[in-house]
Order: structure tokens, then C-alpha cells, then sequence
């Protein structure tokens, strides 16, 4: 997948990780893919991605709410739309989480892994980094970064 | 989100619409705990117009109907459910756990 073209648009939202914010994030990712051109099959399936990453950051990179920020970067090309989710929070690398068993009698179903099991169901692909910030030899923070691209299709 | 719900005879109906999320999630849960606590296991699921649900959602819908099919005593049957959600449901592997009706008057006739 060749994701390097050209960007004709880039918007960003910086929200505080609370819960009650997923409805805006949606709302803000619900623009980009509607200026798209997505339709809503494809647009609700971004979106629900968006949600489930950023439950995640709120749950598991921070811990609970009101612990630090989530910046969100929309941006498409011709070919590919891209979101970017930005925290300072625990590394939690999406690789990690191993796939949920959906297979499994009522018992046994459990939901965790259900959220990164979405996303890349959802997404056509995903990347995660996650960067320290040093300064005078002591790291001080993180950078998480999820990446999560979707082909656009061309009507 | 909004919730209302009514005691039947035989049954709860619970009406939700909106969007459930992880910041609505806890209050569909506790709706529905609160019945459950009432012991009452049959538990119908208006669906209808919901236009969101994310996995926090469908945590709430499987933990509900773990606790009622719990040794036969009831179970919790989706009703109307749109075809987002639904899609939802069948990438999580959760349709073949619930009953699907497209009325109430099905899933009433189904208990």
C-alpha cells in the first residue's frame, strides 16, 4: 500500500480523554469522511474505529478520565483516508492484544479485545508508535501514535 | 442515549434510543441491572432507533444475557435491530447468542 500521495485535507480536534468527547470525535471524524465522499456504510465503519481507539486510549493509555489529551488528526488523499490518534498515557501497542474468540458459547465470551479486534477489522490497516520525550537525558513524556488507514473507494 | 422501560406480565420492555457508547453504556447497564435484580429475566430489547452502538454497548448486551439464559430462567431478545448495528453484532460473533425479532409482537409470542 503506497499511502504517500498528496493530502488534500487535514483537520485536527484536541479533546480532553473523557467519555462524554467520543460523541464529538465522532461528530469531527463524521465531517472528514463525509467531505470524503464516504458513504455511510463506510463512514460508520471509521467511525466506530475512531470510538473504540479512543475508549481505549481513555481506558487503558490513561487509566480512567480527565487523565490527559487526545488529539485527533483526520486527513485524506486520493487514495486513502487517514486518522491519527495522538496520547501521552501508557503505551498500549494494538499488536499486544491478542484476537478475541468469537467463537466461543455464551460462557465464555468475554468482551476484552473486542475493541482492537474492530479496528483492524474495520480499517485496512493500522500502525503504532509510541515516542519518548527526552529532554536532559530524562525521558519526560510519551507520544502514542495509532494510525489507522482506509482505501477510499471511488465511486 | 435515552431509556425508558415498562413491566409486562411475562416480560420488560426496555426502549433505547440514540447511541450507545462508552460514556451511555453504564446507564443502558444499570437499566437493565435493575430489572434483573427484580429477578426478572425476560427481558425485551427495543433497539429500533438506535444509530450507534460501540463495543462498550455490546459488553452491556452480553453480560445481560449471560445473567438471564443462566440456568434457563429467561433471556434478553433484540428487537428491530437496525442493520448497522446488527453488522456490528455479526463482527463481534454475537448473533447466534440472541433471538431477533423484527416487532414486539414476535418476541412477546416467542417467549
Amino acid at each position: 500500500m503506497d499511502e504517500m500521495s498528496f493530502i488534500v485535507r487535514k483537520e485536527t480536534l484536541k479533546v480532553s480523554g473523557e467519555y462524554k468527547n467520543l460523541r464529538r470525535i465522532r461528530a469531527f471524524v463524521n465531517k472528514l469522511t463525509g467531505l470524503a465522499g464516504f458513504g455511510e456504510e463506510e463512514a460508520y465503519k471509521v467511525q466506530l474505529a475512531v470510538d473504540e481507539a479512543c475508549s481505549n486510549i481513555i481506558e487503558h493509555a490513561y487509566g480512567g478520565e480527565n487523565k490527559g489529551e487526545i488529539e485527533c488528526v483526520c486527513a485524506f488523499s486520493e487514495d486513502y483516508f487517514f486518522v491519527q490518534l495522538k496520547d501521552n498515557g501508557q503505551p498500549f501497542d494494538p499488536d499486544t492484544i491478542g484476537y478475541p474468540n468469537i467463537k466461543s458459547n455464551i460462557e465464555e465470551r468475554g468482551i476484552g479485545g473486542l475493541g482492537v479486534y474492530f479496528i483492524r477489522q474495520l480499517m485496512d490497516k493500522i500502525t503504532y508508535k509510541s515516542i519518548p520525550v527526552i529532554n536532559n537525558d530524562k525521558v519526560l513524556s510519551v507520544i502514542n501514535e495509532l494510525t489507522m488507514i482506509k482505501r477510499r473507494t471511488m465511486v | 442515549m435515552e431509556i425508558s422501560s415498562k413491566q409486562m406480565e411475562y416480560y420488560d420492555l426496555v426502549k433505547v434510543t440514540g447511541r450507545v457508547d462508552s460514556f451511555t453504556a453504564p446507564k443502558l447497564g444499570d437499566a437493565i441491572s435493575s430489572i434483573i435484580q427484580a429477578e426478572r429475566y425476560n427481558i425485551i430489547l427495543d433497539i429500533g432507533s438506535v444509530d450507534y452502538v460501540s463495543s462498550a454497548g455490546l459488553r452491556v448486551l452480553i453480560d445481560a444475557q449471560k445473567t438471564c439464559k443462566f440456568a434457563s430462567r429467561g433471556e434478553v431478545i433484540l428487537v428491530s435491530v437496525p442493520k448497522r448495528i446488527y453488522e456490528t453484532l455479526e463482527l463481534a460473533g454475537f448473533v447466534p447468542l440472541f433471538r431477533f425479532t423484527d416487532n414486539l409482537d414476535s418476541a412477546v409470542n416467542s417467549l
